[in-house]
């Protein structure tokens, strides 16, 4: 890796306003970046990593006007002299949506686009072009459609077109949180790749610290405006309680080892953010629990553990409770011949709470679709709670199952909280007492009852999300859907979003979750279906799906940094132990030392 | 998006000025002729042209399918009223109950004059639809922006263009998703009346305003994250030929020639604006 050399960027007690804002969205900031450096940049929501990130190449404040305080330079020019057309020859800038700046028809166009705009040589633009090609792995699709490429590829077609104008420095705001996890993968990797190889300077903010900890060489914490802590990765990243109290998710490892430190499993110090150094760490010594940990609370019906073991989908929720979804022998085939799902069983017993997981492709929204009778099957059936849907309308079908879509906080129309709320209540026929106390009893339950009169412009995203979710309870579906209701949400925010939804199960709905995010799950879904090429490919009830690695494999996931690393623990498996979470990893250890008081301030 | 033709054919390789000028003559002249013989040259040119440029025939059939129904209406309507027809080609029949309900009895007839007049309004849609087609399945979409802004027309203007076809199937994505949920919180569209219909759409496109926004705004940040406009002077990866080649001026010339000589003849000795 090429070690950070003298600074590229240099940032000197720097403060910025929006226009209008009461807030500093950035204060005091100062912050150097060398040449040849990855840089992390994690915080939660409204911490100002974008802010940080538009600035770098002037569009903070040249486009959004505003108030900047201190001096940003970049390469040796002043961010506010330069104009951000000339800012783009030495910092190339990728967003978090590949969808909305991609503007080509074709993958070297892309590339093209931006020394076309600033008018270079042709033969210039060819050799920049194909070497951008060549560097991300894109080559023999110079010609393909943007509409045409994988999450993952249209992402590194973005940093393609980044590093083609500007070779020295790429700055990336969430470039992974609206990709699957391959598609995650695929960019860090190639950042690291970028990065070794030509010595690009790389900043990157993100909420994906597992892949952070892997590839960055230094991290800043930012919150509220504030860098309140910067340093090498290892160190940031495994300071715990200190992203913790940022609400920051620390890499899956480095809780483990704070939770193995609180039960004194491991002796205090810097804890490691790699699975890799994970192992060099753990004492080869310590000594395993002998009887493994209460299982979790027991889920009603226990699916057989082994994909494929039941042949009968109706077998798998247990005789005692009825199928809520199911999908028997279910095909579907797009007009244009792709074979989305293919001979799909599946059965959710009524009051479950599953995951669907798998990649983007893998079936997931189709299957969805078919639920939602938005599709209809090729061959097979579907029945929502016992009932085939091709025969029903739409209104009943919007009383038995309710959809929240990716996104949600976007589809709100009514000028008021509670009439977006009461809508679906009167438009199925409610008087509008009826329908008020509907919407009440809705938002009550989403605890968003004072802000029935709001507009919904003014509320946060994530209550704006509960709005929307408590627009579909108003119709009370016992079964409900949800499309990535996690996306574009920090850590503490998706953690929220996941509570709503445990609440909604407990109240005894049928709760379906897709996610690209496995982390989130332990502690909420009980079940784990994973689909790949339009059929299952593991159905297991959470502990045992996650520990399935060959299972995950397969279907191209892999479970939380906790689960590889029990795995790789012989010891552990022998007694039986399964953990999903870091608490219940260290409840596997006998404690080494005799107090724990100490390790955790 | 659209479906290309083959890329290797002459129609193809023409430079875009050539194809806009094709498509400005096909769309003039139609207009300005009104002889069904002189339409249905003009119908036949295009059509050679994009035999040439081996435009598959189901494309021709389904553009001519799709405003079939509109010629069929207005034929029906020329063909039993027009003031002008005299030959008649059938007459109705007398005293038919239902037929008179609309107005329609014995002395209705059918006119020679009123079925011409249908194929002419059919080929004013057809054929400036027919070359539209040609020069965008014959034409990569950068090549369009090229050509309109080495015709004049300012490269944000051009680029407005090409960005309409990245983006509509975009926002029909969205509209798509916002009537999904919308349908599962019971909105049937399908039960609806007219007017419901209206609201109902109303209702789906403000989600789809504000997330257009959101979007432009996104993207006015990515282009100039990427030096849009940076530059007096664009280049391209692809510049083609700035200079059209003798075959392309003679096209163009050509065209030009038969464009004026067709108006001066019709303006000064009628030609073509008899429909016979």
């Amino acid at each position: 890796m090429g070690g950070p050399s003298a600074a590229l960027v240099e940032l000197a007690n720097v403060g910025y306003r929006y226009p209008d804002a009461q807030g500093l969205a950035l204060e005091g900031l100062s912050l150097s970046i060398g040449r040849g450096e990855i840089l992390g940049v994690v915080g939660p929501t409204g911490a100002g990593k974008s802010t940080l990130c538009r600035m770098l190449n002037g569009i903070v404040p040249q486009f959004h006007g505003g108030e900047l305080f201190g001096a940003v330079t970049v390469a040796g020019r002043d961010t506010l002299d330069t104009p951000t057309a000339e800012l783009a020859r030495v910092v190339g800038m990728c967003f978090e949506d590949p969808e909305s700046q991609i503007t080509a028809t074709s993958v070297e166009l892309e590339i093209a686009f931006a020394l076309e705009n600033l008018g270079y040589p042709t033969d210039e633009i060819r050799r920049r072009t194909d070497a951008a090609i060549d560097a991300t792995g894109l080559s023999g699709l110079a010609r393909r459609h943007p509409a045409n490429l994988s999450g993952g590829q249209k992402q590194r077609l973005a940093i393609a077109s980044a590093v083609a104008l500007a070779p020295e420095l790429v700055v990336l705001d969430e470039p992974t949180s609206q990709l699957d996890p391959e598609g995650a993968a695929e960019v860090f990797a190639l950042l690291a790749r970028l990065n070794a190889r030509d010595g690009l300077t790389v900043v990157v903010a993100s909420h994906a610290t597992e892949e952070l900890a892997e590839v960055s060489h230094r991290t800043v914490l930012l919150d509220g405006g504030r860098l309140v802590r910067e340093g090498p990765s290892a160190d940031v990243l495994g300071d715990v309680e200190a992203l913790a109290s940022r609400r920051v998710r620390a890499p899956d490892i480095a809780r483990c080892f704070a939770a193995l430190e609180a039960r004194g499993v491991v002796a205090t110090g810097p804890r490691p953010v790699t699975l890799e150094a994970a192992r060099d760490r753990f004492p080869k010594a310590a000594s395993v629990v002998p009887s493994p940990p209460p299982p979790e609370p027991a889920a009603p019906s226990e699916p057989s553990p082994r994909p494929g073991a039941s042949r009968d989908p109706v077998g798998r929720a247990s005789s005692s409770r009825r199928v809520a979804l199911l999908a028997d022998g279910l095909r579907h085939v797009y007009p244009d011949g792709t074979v989305a799902l293919d001979g799909l069983d599946l059965a959710i017993g009524s009051g479950e709470f599953v995951a669907l997981c798998g990649h983007n492709g893998s079936g997931k929204s189709t299957l969805v679709k078919h639920f939602l009778h938005l599709l209809e099957a090729s061959a097979g059936r579907v029945e929502v709670d016992g009932e085939n849907v091709s025969g029903m309308r739409v209104p009943e079908l919007a009383r038995r199952i309710g959809y929240v879509a990716q996104n949600a906080h976007q589809h709100i129309f009514a000028d008021s909280v509670g009439d977006e709320v009461a809508f679906a209540p009167r438009l199925l026929g409610a008087d509008d007492a009826e329908a008020r106390r509907t919407a009440a009893e809705a938002l009550e339950t989403m605890r968003l009852g004072e802000a029935v009169d709001s507009h919904p412009m003014t509320l946060s995203r994530g209550d704006r999300l509960r709005v929307a979710i408590a627009a579909v309870l108003a119709l009370d579906p016992p079964i409900l859907v949800f499309d990535e209701p996690t996306t574009g949400q920090d850590w503490a925010g998706a953690a929220a979003v996941m509570g709503i939804l445990d609440e909604l199960n407990a109240a005894g709905r049928t709760v379906v979750v897709i996610t690209h995010h496995l982390y989130l799950l332990p502690g909420f879904a009980r079940r784990l279906v994973v689909l790949d090429a339009g059929r299952v490919a593991l159905d297991a009830p959470l502990r045992e799906g996650f520990h399935d690695a060959a299972g995950l494999e397969r279907a191209n996931l892999r479970a939380p940094q906790t689960i590889g690393f029990a795995a790789a623990m012989p010891a552990l498996m022998r007694a039986g132990h399964r953990p999903l979470s870091p608490e219940e990893l260290a409840a596997c250890f006998e404690p080494s030392r005799p107090t724990v008081a100490e390790a955790v301030p | 998006m659209i479906a290309m033709a083959p890329p290797d054919t002459f129609v193809a390789r023409l430079d875009v000025r050539v194809k806009f000028a094709l498509l400005a003559l096909a769309s003039t002249l139609i207009f300005a002729w009104n002889s069904i013989w002189l339409q249905a040259a003009l119908l036949g040119a295009v059509l050679a042209a994009m035999a040439a440029a081996r435009v598959p025939l189901a494309t021709v059939r389904r553009l001519a399918l799709l405003i079939l129904p509109a010629v069929l209406i207005v034929t029906l309507i020329q063909g039993l009223f027009s003031p002008f027809g005299q030959t008649p080609v059938f007459t109705l029949p007398a005293e038919v109950d239902w037929l008179e309900r609309l107005g329609l009895d014995g002395a209705t007839v059918f006119t020679r004059e009123g079925l011409v007049f249908g194929l002419v309004v059919g080929c004013r849609i057809l054929v400036p639809l027919l070359a539209f087609q040609l020069v965008f399945m014959t034409s990569e979409p950068n090549e369009i922006v090229l050509g309109l802004v080495r015709i004049g027309l300012p490269h944000r203007v051009a680029f407005l263009v090409s960005t309409t076809f990245r983006f509509v199937p975009l926002l029909l994505g969205e509209l798509r998703t916002i009537q999904d949920v919308q349908k599962l919180r019971g909105v049937d569209l399908a039960s609806f009346g007219l007017v419901r219909k209206l609201t109902a759409f109303g209702r789906m496109i403000v989600p789809l305003i504000v997330s257009s926004l959101g979007r432009a705004q996104e993207l006015e940040v990515a282009l100039q994250a990427r030096g849009f406009g940076g530059a007096e002077e664009r280049t391209h990866l692809h510049p083609g030929r700035a200079r059209l080649n003798a075959i392309e001026w003679s096209l163009v010339g050509g065209m030009l020639a038969l464009f004026v000589v067709a108006v001066a003849a019709r303006i000064g000795f009628g030609v073509g604006a008899e429909v016979f």
